[in-house]
């Protein structure tokens, strides 16, 4: 065996060590591109399934957002139906609230003007019945005075119907038969003698249908015989109230003033002119 | 005939060549054998893998 022989030799067996050393280990770590192409085939598979099933999704959730779109346009046409409306109704009660505003500032003037003239009427009642008053104090003093002078007349005409009875006693006594007696104070022509005639004590009965103050009306009047200063009593509960002396008469109906008060009038008190 | 040869029988003129070869032949077959074994397991045969992957 020549030297080149042994040289080639050891050379290929090197060589072929070394390269079966490579193809063994590349070999030996060499991905598997089959089950690697089959997992990305499944995995596709899968994947394609999973956006098939997106994509129903989707058109199912687009399906459902048309119908909540469809839904909501509807709800936001009536609410917008609704809202106008509601605007109209405010702008009526507005309307209204001021109209009401405007009636009742008139009604607050009207009311100060009632206070205004209500006071201005329980000043002029306050005057009257402090005028009443005087006037009622003053009859009271001219009905004492008046007493005084019947009395005193009375016993001035006693005094002469005394002197008249002397004199003609003594004229009986002293003067010859057929000297005419002439009295000493003339008596009046019977002829010129107004007799004065007392009301006529009828019997009436009524009702009180109105009180203010002292002042009350009653439910008879002229057509009923009621006559001006008439004097109706006032029974409540067999219990007498007062008096009421006429002073003005309608013909249904007639007023008068509270004499001899017990107690204070109310409406629908029995009223009469007898006991 | 010389170094080695003798009339009628072929005989190794160096045992440890002949050896070395032997190695080396062993280790190609191996070598063969663990691709061809590679190929069938993961492909299924040993020539058609495009085929088969096509």
């Amino acid at each position: 065996m020549s030297t080149l022989t042994k040289i080639l030799i050891v050379l290929l067996s090197l060589f072929s060590i070394f390269l079966c050393g490579t193809v063994v280990t590349y070999v030996g770590s060499a991905k598997n591109y089959r089950s690697a192409y089959e997992e990305s085939k499944k995995e596709l598979t899968a994947l394609k399934l999973k956006v098939a099933g997106y994509e129903e999704q989707i058109e199912a959730k687009k399906r459902e957002m048309e119908g909540l779109v469809s839904k909501l346009d509807a709800q936001v046409a009536s609410l917008k139906a609704e809202k106008s409306q509601i605007e109209m109704d405010l702008k009526e009660a507005q309307r209204s609230k001021a109209a009401l505003d405007e009636k009742v500032q008139s009604l607050a003037t009207a009311a100060l003007g009632f206070e205004e003239t209500v006071g201005g009427m329980e000043e002029s009642l306050k005057t009257t019945r402090q005028e009443l008053d005087k006037a009622r104090a003053e009859g009271i003093k001219l009905t004492k005075n008046l007493n005084e002078l019947t009395a005193s007349l009375e016993e001035k005409i006693a005094q002469l119907e005394a002197v008249d009875a002397e004199k003609r006693r003594l004229l009986e006594q002293h003067s010859p038969a057929g000297v005419s007696y002439s009295p000493v104070t003339p008596l009046p022509d019977n002829s010129a003698v107004r007799v004065i005639e007392a009301p006529v004590d009828i019997a009436l009965q009524g009702m009180i249908t109105a009180v203010e103050g002292s002042l009350v009306t009653l439910s008879v009047g002229d057509a009923d015989g009621v006559t001006k200063g008439m004097v109706f009593h006032v029974i409540r509960n067999d219990s007498f109230v007062c008096d009421i002396r006429i002073t003005e008469v309608d013909t249904e109906a007639c007023a008068g003033m509270t004499q001899l008060v017990q107690t204070q009038p109310r409406v629908g008190d029995i009223v009469s002119t007898t006991w | 005939m010389n170094n080695g040869q003798t009339a009628g029988k072929v005989k190794a003129a160096s045992n440890v060549y002949t050896a070395l070869l032997a190695l080396v032949c062993g280790a190609v077959g191996f070598t063969a054998g663990f691709v061809a074994l590679r190929c069938m397991s993961d492909y299924g045969t040993l020539f058609k893998i495009v085929e088969v992957l096509r």
